[in-house]
């Protein structure tokens, strides 16, 4: 990492203190487990024919995440981080810091992507420490926890947000609107999970990988392991456009 | 109407030089064939009334904004140029502030952009004096609090060039005061150049050398505070004890001098003080007082902003 970028990375954690964007990103994935742990504890013989139950906990969590609460939490962190900077009109501070313009950019798209995979972590966390729970249930047949499968959906989860979170950087540096970034967000997950199995054109969209989480209830099976490169490769490229964008509409910031 | 005056500053020496300067908000010509030359370690007003283009001017400078045409070097290098941003400090408008953080966050933002020692923080919060306060959230913090901080966030790596736009905006008395005691410290203790832009005469004028005024984006004045738009017609204001005697005097010395209600006038710029003085002593005068004329300077400031 440039040492600029570690500075303005190192900068924007400051921000992040007593921020809305650390609320979002710690209370997402616990609000979403939260929710699902009270359901599985008061329908255990609903739950019952989805044997092995923490298998179940698992996919069940993973897809919620996936199609709905991460595309939302990336939708939010990115939101309100940038309208940290149109409240403060830091723009007036921050570009006349000797940090080069495309860093700005770049270290919100990354410090978004922490964000979100901070809280994919959080996420993780505590869908072990809820599952071992729920395993006090007997009527859930929680069995033991499949680590293998976990760290698999972490894995792929982790890659899958990144091309979410480039997306949203932009859209709410151009469009700036929490309606408008939240709508994006459902809007695009929506679609995505129902293009899923019909071709490849799923994998235009920034959703598109995330949305593949849907097949995991097909247990017959895997997850698309060798179209992840692409959604990486469309994380990218969106990164790259959002910065030149940013970079090229300087009076409209000023 | 006075015309722009040729500056008699060396390029060399200038820390902002611009040659044409012209910035367009579409069909609107907000800044016009700007050309300025700052001299460096020196205090240089940047006076015009509001929506004079002084912000735009700033902007451009700055490189927050890309001028529609001209060109301009700030410490020698583009506007914008990083190696000139690591040696400038400014605030601009109202001080940009995250309300959610405490004043020495706020400021910890800018010494990790601009990789400076924690002491530097400290540092600044003194000179502003805003110790006390510096752990309170910057949203409890008064308007004039929060434009302390703005210049402490701006005087940040001790700068060789400091650009603030209305510094004083906000402040009590006393912290005008205050904040024109450190404007007038700056050049003396660290060597820096301040470019102070102000639609208050009053203000500029007691701590700027040089003044830099416009008008409807156009340059009006370029020079000398004290010979503000009639360059080699500055006045000095002398109150003696005779009247005749001190004329007669000074036309002896050489001076350009009349009398007015009861003093009298010396055309002279205001380093030739000392040697009015001195002349004035040496005639057997009794000197009571020896100052710039203000009022001449105010009318003629008013009259540059005259016409079109």
């Amino acid at each position: 990492m440039s040492t600029a970028l570690r500075a303005a990375f190192a900068a924007e954690r400051v921000k992040w203190h007593k921020s809305w964007v650390l609320v979002v990103a710690v209370l997402a994935p616990l609000c979403q487990l939260g929710f699902l742990a009270i359901l599985f504890g008061f329908s255990e013989s609903r739950i019952q024919p989805f044997r092995p139950g923490f298998r179940f906990w698992l996919e069940l969590n993973f897809i919620t995440w996936n199609l709905v609460v991460m595309p939302l939490a990336s939708a939010l962190i990115a939101e309100l981080s940038w309208e940290q900077e149109r409240e403060a009109r830091a723009w007036n501070r921050l570009l006349l810091q000797p940090i080069p313009r495309h860093t700005h950019y770049l270290v919100k798209a990354l410090g978004h992507g922490v964000l979100v995979l901070g809280s994919l972590g959080i996420f993780v966390l505590a869908l072990g420490l809820l599952g071992k729970f729920l395993q006090t249930r007997p009527l859930l047949l929680m069995g033991s926890l499949p680590w293998g499968l976990l760290l698999r959906f972490t894995g792929y989860s982790a890659l899958a947000l990144l091309g979410v979170v480039a997306f949203q950087t932009w859209l709410s540096l151009r469009f700036p609107g929490l309606w408008i970034s939240l709508t994006a967000a459902l809007a695009g997950s929506w679609l995505a999970a129902r293009l899923v199995g019909l071709g490849a054109l799923v994998y235009l969209l920034p959703w598109g990988v995330a949305a593949q989480m849907g097949i995991v209830f097909e247990r017959w099976r895997v997850l698309p392991w060798s179209r992840v490169p692409l959604g990486l490769l469309l994380a990218a490229a969106l990164v790259a456009l959002g910065t030149l964008d940013f970079v090229r509409r300087r009076d409209a910031r000023a | 109407m006075s015309l722009p005056t040729t500056p008699e500053t060396e390029e060399g020496a200038c820390v902002i030089s611009t040659q044409g300067l012209t910035h367009r908000y579409g069909q609107r010509v907000v800044v016009e064939n700007l050309r300025l030359l700052v001299r460096a370690g020196a205090i240089t007003g940047f006076l015009g009334p509001n929506g004079a283009g002084k912000t735009t001017t700033i902007s451009l400078l700055l490189g927050l904004l890309k001028a529609s045409a001209g060109s301009t070097e700030v410490l020698g290098l583009p506007p914008g140029d990083p190696k000139a941003l690591a040696q400038i400090g400014a605030l601009v408008e109202s001080p940009a502030l995250y309300d959610h953080l405490t004043g020495l966050e706020n400021l910890e933002i800018t010494r990790l952009l601009r990789d400076l020692p924690r002491a530097e923080t400290d540092r600044v919060l003194g000179l502003v004096q805003l110790v006390q306060d510096a752990r309170r959230p910057v949203r409890e913090y008064s308007l004039g609090m929060r434009q302390r901080l703005g210049v402490a966030l701006a005087l940040m790596g001790q700068p060789r060039l400091l650009i603030l736009d209305e510094p004083t905006n906000g402040l009590d008395p006393a912290g005008i005061q205050d904040m024109r005691e450190l404007i007038r410290r700056l050049p003396l203790e660290t060597g820096a150049s301040v470019f102070l832009s102000s639609h208050l005469l009053a203000e500029v004028e007691q701590v700027a050398q040089d003044l830099v005024v416009i008008h409807r984006g156009k340059l009006r004045y370029q020079g000398p505070m004290e010979q503000l738009g009639a360059p080699g017609r500055a006045e000095l204001r002398v109150q003696v004890g005779n009247t005749a005697q001190a004329l007669a005097v000074l036309a002896r010395a050489g001076f350009a001098c009349h009398e007015a209600d009861g003093r009298v006038l010396v055309q002279a710029p205001l380093d030739a003080a000392p040697h009015v003085a001195a002349c004035l002593v040496a005639g057997g005068c009794d000197l009571y007082e020896l100052s710039p004329h203000k009022a001449n300077l105010e009318a003629r400031f008013l009259a540059l902003l005259e016409g079109p």
